[in-house]
């Protein structure tokens, strides 16, 4: 403890030095936490926008429907028992039955592409609360009942010309080799362009309608499953795998969301890097300013030598002003990081994705990073003193001594 | 000038080790930033060509209102596809050349299994002059253009979907302009995939305008016009030449207009570069903060003599700003020269980025532009002496007297 104070009070004798190498590490640390907090906030504005808005956490398929000629035919039957049955697993919150289906949309002139998913809409935003919500503004989301209406996307319905009212066709293969179907839907809201390319082609209709136009009455394709915390999703996919035996195929919304999950990781490595680079820097700072310190106090320590103190006190104490600096530094950017990023969390960001429309982000940081962060400074301003401090103590005292 | 760069120069040789681990930290700094612009560079330029080279075009016309419902493709909104038309626009000095199209719905059929699908109907002698790197899409089979006026491409989705191969025959049902129902078939003569970059679309064909304008009944017409030009930054020039020869029906747009998300992308990936960039500088730079005031501290003395023998304040400054600013040069210098080195081994080899969702990987060849060093070494240079201006203010304003007298 005493080494301890004493490097304290060695750092504090060259204030200004010891401000501008701290002054490295309280950035370093401010920038890191900073940008931590950021992805964070974005990686979660992402996930609602995707996962709770439309992928769900875990879905639930028969076994073969992925890669099959036609996903329609590989289906699941609307069976209270199944639904049941993934209700009763610990984690899972909600269970709620889907058709995914592609077909063509047409106001009678014009005529493109969509991809629907149809919901039961009294139990599907309980798994996907955010669908409820994310509908353009002074649009509502469908409810049950609502069995020829359609929430179709922004983008697709400017396309089209269609308004809040206007009638459209939806035309679909469905699985039976019966050849097509054509149904008259009402568009009842739209959903918001958060991305270009899913807006021209998205909507949502309800199971009914759908099973309808698909003949597919009594099946779906899918059932979506909600959890009770997101962290455990592979946990809760596991149980419900284990709950429904092989016939079927449990995923989570990292397998169906694979650009999702890719983001997520690309994120991950691209902070990472940015920490290591950071991390380098600030070290040249510390070493040569540790290296300084040596030089000028070479006196000083002869001195400490001559008069009996052991040369691995000298390295210990040239390591303790290296560890003080990396603390007091790394705490102090940490808190300033951590300020910014509770201040923004509580305003919010707002994000404007390529082509979309704007989306609020919060940004949030845990203190286990900040723990993590703080860890790292220090352990890496040692590290950066190892040298400077190993070479005070391989002084000769004489030497030392008669330096000027 | 000339002595008190030679100066500057020793000091900062004088000191050797701490101005190596001053320039080690700016070398870093600069080293990546080149290097991540290098790769970056490339993956927007291998980006843009997809984008332009492969779907669509440089520029493209329409008729007036088209670009606003485009994703409903209508067919009312055509105009002429034959060669006195597209002669007014290739004559425009600078288009290289240009295509006809037209995108429309419609339905696949074979072996009683239909489904809905988007097509594009592309002329087979034009458009690979247009987009030359749309037949690297062609993942099996044939292109358009090896293949009979009746043939078809479709996307592996499709083609699985109502159960044909390569080879074998299909029917494409679709509405014509006035809403009459038509059908013809065709030969399936290739695969489509999409390369690099992911797409939302997994259900869309090819056929020969030919077909296409028999099916629809709307020969010799056209409802998009792709234009390949010499040189893609000349597109916002060539804009009004070409709007000027067609007439004020048509509308001209460019490939920023048609594809604007792209231009989004890069706005933002450029961003998030240049403020990470940002903070590795300001970091690197406060090193040299650091070692600058240093440096002043310990040759207090030094500073004395040199006031007392009649050297003058401004020339302190000079002499303190220069050696921050050398020491910024040189970790630029080779800052450069590393990063550069990195983008001129992957602009040989190419960087292979796999994107999620696409069938294979994304080739990218990096680089980076001589100004854009030559910014880099601008800006550690200055950045160096702007860091430094505080430690040599202080060093040029020192007393004579009792700088001598400091131990």
């Amino acid at each position: 403890m005493r080494i301890f104070l004493l490097a304290v009070r060695n750092l504090s004798r060259n204030k200004r030095r010891t401000l501008i190498t701290a002054l490295a590490v309280v950035f370093g640390a401010t920038a890191i936490v900073f940008l931590q907090g950021f992805v964070n906030g974005f990686i979660a504005t992402a996930v609602g926008n995707t996962v709770l808005s439309r992928v769900a956490p875990v879905q639930v398929h028969k076994k073969g429907f992925f890669g099959a000629d036609d996903p329609l035919k590989v289906s699941l039957p609307q069976d209270p028992n199944l639904i049941a049955k993934i209700a009763a697993v610990a984690g899972v919150t909600a269970v709620a039955p889907r058709i995914q289906f592609d077909g063509m949309v047409s106001n009678g002139n014009e005529a493109t592409m969509f991809m629907a998913t149809a919901i039961d809409p009294s139990v599907e935003y309980k798994v996907c609360p955010k669908r409820e919500t994310n509908v353009a503004e002074g649009s509502k989301p469908l409810m049950a009942g609502d069995d020829s209406k359609v929430v179709i996307g922004k983008t697709l319905a400017e396309s089209l010309g269609a308004k809040q009212g206007s009638t459209l066709v939806f035309q679909s293969a469905g699985p039976n080799n019966k050849g097509t179907n054509a149904l008259d839907v009402e568009v009842s809201g739209f959903l918001p362009s958060h991305f270009v390319t899913e807006s021209k082609r998205m909507a949502t209709v309800t199971l009914p309608f759908a099973q309808d136009l698909l003949r597919m009455k009594g099946t779906v394709t899918e059932l979506v499953v909600g959890v009770a915390n997101l962290d455990q999703t592979n946990d809760v996919r596991a149980r419900v795998q284990a709950a429904l035996g092989d016939q079927y195929e449990v995923t989570t919304w990292r397998d169906m969301d694979v650009q999702m999950r890719d983001f997520e990781t690309r994120l991950h490595y691209v902070l990472l890097f940015i920490a290591g680079v950071l991390f380098l820097l600030v070290a040249t700072g510390i070493v040569n300013t540790m290296l300084m310190s040596v030089y000028e106090r070479v006196r000083e320590i002869g001195t400490m030598l001559a008069v009996g103190v052991r040369r691995y006190q000298i390295t210990a104490l040239f390591l303790w002003e290296a560890v003080a600096l990396g603390l007091f530094g790394a705490s102090g950017g940490a808190t300033i990081g951590w300020l910014i990023i509770r201040h923004l969390g509580k305003r919010g960001v707002l994000l404007h994705p390529p082509g979309g429309d704007p989306s609020w982000m919060y940004p949030h940081i845990g203190f286990g990073f900040i723990a993590i962060v703080v860890g790292f400074a220090v352990v890496g301003t040692m590290l950066a003193a190892l040298y400077p401090a190993w070479k005070a103590s391989r002084l000769q005292p004489v030497e030392a001594l008669r330096a000027n | 000038m000339n002595s008190i760069f030679r100066i500057a120069l020793r000091n900062v040789l004088r000191n050797r080790r701490r101005s190596l681990i001053t320039l080690s930290a700016v070398f870093l700094a600069l080293g990546i930033m080149v290097g991540i612009r290098g790769v970056l560079n490339g993956l927007q330029a291998t980006i843009r060509e997809s984008v332009v080279l492969g779907q669509t075009g440089a520029l493209q016309i329409h008729r007036k209102g088209f670009l606003k419902s485009i994703n409903g493709v209508p067919l009312e909104l055509n105009m002429p596809s034959d060669a006195a038309f597209m002669k007014k626009i290739t004559a425009v000095p600078g288009v290289k050349a240009a295509t006809a199209r037209i995108p429309f719905g419609g339905m696949a059929n074979a072996n009683d299994t239909t489904d809905f699908a988007m097509f594009s109907a592309l002329d087979p002698v034009n458009e690979p002059l247009v987009c030359p790197r749309r037949s690297e899409g062609i993942s099996a089979g044939k292109s358009l253009t090896d293949s009979g006026p009746a043939s078809g491409i479709l996307t592996p989705e499709l083609a699985q979907k109502i159960g044909v191969k390569v080879g074998q025959k299909a029917t494409l049902l679709t509405n014509d302009k006035d809403g009459v129902m038509n059908a013809a078939d065709f030969d399936l003569v290739g695969a489509y995939g999409q390369q690099g970059l992911p797409t939302q679309d997994k259900k869309f064909g090819f056929v020969p305008l030919a077909f296409a304008q028999e099916l629809l009944r709307m020969p010799g017409r056209a409802t998009e016009i792709a234009i390949a030009v010499d040189r893609l930054d000349d597109v916002e020039r060539l804009m009004p030449i070409i709007q000027a020869a067609v007439g004020d029906e048509y509308e001209v747009s460019t490939w920023h207009d048609v594809a604007a998300f792209i231009d989004d992308i890069m706005a933002n990936q450029n961003f998030v570069l240049n403020f990470i960039a940002g903070i590795f500088l300001f970091v690197a730079l406060l090193g040299i903060a650091n070692t600058m005031l240093m440096s002043v501290l310990e040759r207090t003395r030094e500073i004395g003599t040199m006031m007392s023998v009649g050297v003058r304040r401004r020339q302190i400054l000079t002499l303190f700003l220069l050696e921050a600013a050398l020491l910024g040069l040189f970790g630029g210098m080779l800052g450069a020269a590393a990063g550069g080195s990195f983008v001129a081994y992957y602009a040989h080899k190419g960087m292979a980025i796999h994107f999620a969702g696409a069938q294979t990987p994304m080739h990218i060849y990096p680089f980076v532009s001589a100004q854009y060093i030559l910014f880099i070494f601008a800006l550690a240079a200055g950045g160096a002496a702007l860091a430094a201006l505080w430690p040599s203010l202080r060093a040029s304003r020192l007393r004579p007297v009792e700088a001598l007298a400091s131990v």
